[in-house]
């Protein structure tokens, strides 16, 4: 029998990684697409409005409400330029019914602030009698319930969510799903193959939604694009029903049904272009040449410490996000179940698919300096007591940022407020 | 003159004539009768009436002659001599040691090598990294035991490293060099498509496992043919192709079954490393994985050792006869 000829090997060896090349090529782009400058105008005056109820552009729907948080978007994303965060005076309450038994099911989702009718207005009372007529219950007062501010059932959990600032989302929008598993799997081989969500590694994990998207939007990553996360803000917010979610029927009037849906997909679409052509924010350092050696020693301290485990620099084409966008587990003190924005997610642990109550994603650094206050309800006014609220698996970083001298401690808040919106 | 001999294996052979060839039909090796003083004492296996019965390596490229023991060898071959290398007690002993030690130094690279990475840099992982070397190195030189007993016996004999430690870097190399020489670039694409694929479908997880078993069956035809010949660039593609083709189908796919068995034990380790446990627990569940995987593995280099003896010798019938 003859040897083969020496072309062989090669032909052999690509006919070996000819499948996995093929593959690779399937793979989607990570490029955002663009937009029409028409089209991002129009979401702009979409976003920009000031709804009202029977409002001429919502055209076959009752327009704002019955019940919602503000007549805008812009009225709370603001902060820093449009489309930035808001502040806690834009806070969202949401809520959680336990069922008597574990197997029965849960009641969740926003207790809105406002209402077209006073008929309509939403209070505590309504979510369980026993809670206080207030439609605003303000953070300070959720958190002190220990000191019997609001005497909440132990069934009920109440809990705020700040305004995220929108900018550069159509970058995070452009990240693909594959990048986000890959920086789950880099985390876990990096925790020793522990299980996501052991608060011995910081290992995250990507949220899987129905159809097996991954999660990328909200504190709880309950949304896999920017046009999911867009409508369900309309529906929830603005009361303004929308193809894929319908607006929210108020506590005080189950029964009240609109004559149509608010807005098209069109207009849904023209203002998820909008959203994704907010600029990416930027990082400006300081023209004084200490003060920027400061903010570079800071960003040194900032991997060393081990922030940067979670707050990955780069994602993909989101160059500068500062977030693996993975749930991780962030100890007891952070503890807030639910849903938001109207989508249901159950209530699990890290082992399950539903996020844990204490799991988050991790938000985006970028533009954190001016997107104060923090944490998913602002309840931390500056940095320093953000870093200091984070526990369970950002524990140990958290733990190591305070052992640093007041000065290092310094410089890396100095790289942090380098981080500027655009 | 009735000749009764006994093959190093302990069966008893009727050689032909003096100077012509015979095989054990039991350990199938091949054998060779020759003149009492052509042969060293060491490599004698059983004689009677003036002969002796050599066993000989029938592959046409001479294996390289027997190295000289070191000082510490005759210790060493009570222990683990080459004929006995596979199934009695010789093979056990470093066996579950290497087992042992093995999932240790996994358990331990896996579960705090990230870690002790991030934390103290990569001078304390080179430090383990390095340990991971030298117990590789003990078990493919134990491994290379198992193949040359398999096919040369005492006159292929390759001895365990022992304190030895140019035989333990000279294992190492060899390891290493089967690796790099070709099975790493399957390794490296399966891995860095695993890591970018996102969730796998169907056809993502078949790919994988054609680049894994490309990767873990050409290390081990790899391996094979430089023990066998004693050449490193044997370990390239034109090597490896050249033993597919003198293994033969049943000997190809017997290396392809092998690795998806090793595969297998890869899975089986995964599993055990994400149980949450501690490093204990860790190291106890991987201790029965890597004790199997190292079984297996021995079987199957035995048994590619033997196909490729076998395969010789009726090549060297066919000659034979043709000629």
């Amino acid at each position: 029998m003859k040897r083969p000829s020496p072309l062989w090997y090669p032909a052999a060896a690509l006919l070996l990684l000819a499948p996995v090349g093929l593959r690779v090529l399937t793979w989607p782009s990570a490029t955002p697409p663009e937009a029409a400058p028409a089209t991002v105008e129009a979401g702009k005056t979409l976003f920009t409005h000031d709804w009202k109820p029977g409002d001429p552009l919502a055209k076959g729907g009752d327009g704002l409400g019955p019940v919602f948080n503000a007549t805008s978007c812009a009225a709370c994303h603001r902060q820093g330029g449009l489309g930035g965060g808001g502040g806690l005076e834009h806070n969202v309450t949401m809520y959680v019914v336990s069922g008597a038994t574990p197997e029965a099911p849960t009641r969740q989702g926003v207790l809105h602030a406002r209402a077209t009718r006073p008929e309509y207005q939403e209070t505590l009372s309504h979510i369980d009698p026993r809670l206080p007529r207030i439609a605003r219950p303000t953070l300070a007062s959720l958190l002190s319930k220990q000191r019997g501010a609001l005497d909440v059932p132990p069934e009920i959990l109440l809990a705020q969510r700040s305004t995220p600032a929108l900018f550069g989302a159509g970058l995070i929008d452009a990240v693909p799903d594959r990048l986000i598993i890959a920086e789950e799997r880099r985390q876990h081989l990096r925790g020793g193959l522990l299980p996501a969500g052991n608060d011995a590694t910081t290992a995250g994990r990507a949220l899987r939604l129905a159809g097996g998207r991954v999660g990328k939007f909200g504190w709880k990553a309950q949304a896999a694009s920017l046009g999911d996360f867009v409508r369900a803000a309309c529906a929830n917010e603005l009361g303004l029903g929308n193809p894929t979610h319908a607006q929210p029927a108020s506590l005080a009037r189950p029964g009240y049904r609109p004559a149509g849906l608010d807005l098209t997909d069109e207009q849904c679409d023209q203002m998820t272009v909008f959203v994704a052509s907010l600029p990416q924010p930027v990082r400006k350092t300081p023209d004084d040449a200490r003060a920027r050696a400061d903010v570079e020693v800071g960003q040194r301290l900032f991997a060393r410490v081990g922030c940067a485990a979670c707050h990955t620099p780069d994602l993909g084409p989101a160059q500068g996000l500062y977030s693996d966008l993975l749930m991780h587990r962030m100890g007891e003190e952070l503890t807030s179940g639910g849903g938001y924005y109207g989508i249901q997610v159950a209530q699990g642990g890290a082992s399950g698919q539903a996020p844990a109550p204490d799991e988050w994603r991790t938000p985006p650094l970028w533009g954190v300096a001016d997107s104060a206050p923090y944490l998913h309800d602002g309840r931390a006014p500056t940095l320093q007591e953000a870093i200091r609220l984070h526990g369970g698996q950002a524990a140990p970083a958290a733990l190591r940022f305070s052992l640093l001298g007041q000065a290092d401690q310094g410089r890396l808040i100095a790289f942090l407020k380098s981080l500027r919106a655009p | 003159m009735s000749i009764t001999l006994t093959c190093a294996c302990g069966t008893p052979v009727r050689p032909g004539a003096a100077g012509r060839r015979s095989v054990c039909p039991v350990c199938g090796m091949l054998l060779l009768l020759t003149e009492a003083l052509e042969v060293p004492p060491s490599a004698s296996t059983g004689a009677e009436g003036g002969y002796n019965l050599v066993p000989l390596h029938a592959d046409p490229e001479p294996i390289p002659a027997p190295e000289s023991p070191s000082p510490r060898s005759p210790r060493v071959r009570r222990v683990l001599s080459p004929c006995d290398a596979f199934f009695p007690e010789g093979f056990w002993r470093p066996l579950f040691w290497l087992a042992a030690v093995l999932a240790v130094v996994i358990a331990v690279l896996v579960r705090k090598g990230g870690e002790a990475a991030e934390t103290f840099g990569l001078w304390p992982l080179a430090g383990w990294v390095a340990v991971a070397l030298v117990v590789l190195g003990y078990l493919w030189g134990l491994f290379q035991c198992v193949l040359t007993a398999a096919v040369g016996g005492v006159a292929g004999a390759r001895y365990w490293p022992g304190g030895d430690v140019q035989r333990l870097l000279r294992s190492i190399r060899d390891g290493l060099v089967s690796f790099f020489a070709g099975p790493a670039v399957f390794a490296g694409v399966a891995f860095l498509f695993w890591l970018e694929s996102g969730d796998l479908e169907w056809a993502d997880r078949l790919i994988l496992a054609e680049l894994c078993l490309a990767a873990v069956a050409g290390w081990l035809l790899a391996f094979t043919v430089v023990t066998l010949r004693g050449r490193l660039h044997d370990a390239l593609p034109p090597g490896v192709v050249g033993l597919v083709w003198r293994l033969g189908r049943r000997g190809t796919a017997g290396a392809l079954f092998g690795a998806a068995g090793i595969l297998l034990h890869g899975f089986w380790a995964l599993h055990v490393l994400e149980d949450p446990g501690g490093l204990l627990g860790a190291c106890l569940l991987l201790f029965p994985c890597c004790l199997s995987l190292l079984f297996w593995t021995g079987v199957l280099l035995y048994w590619l050792g033997r196909c490729h003896v076998r395969q010789g010798a009726r090549r060297a019938a066919g000659i034979a006869e043709g000629g």
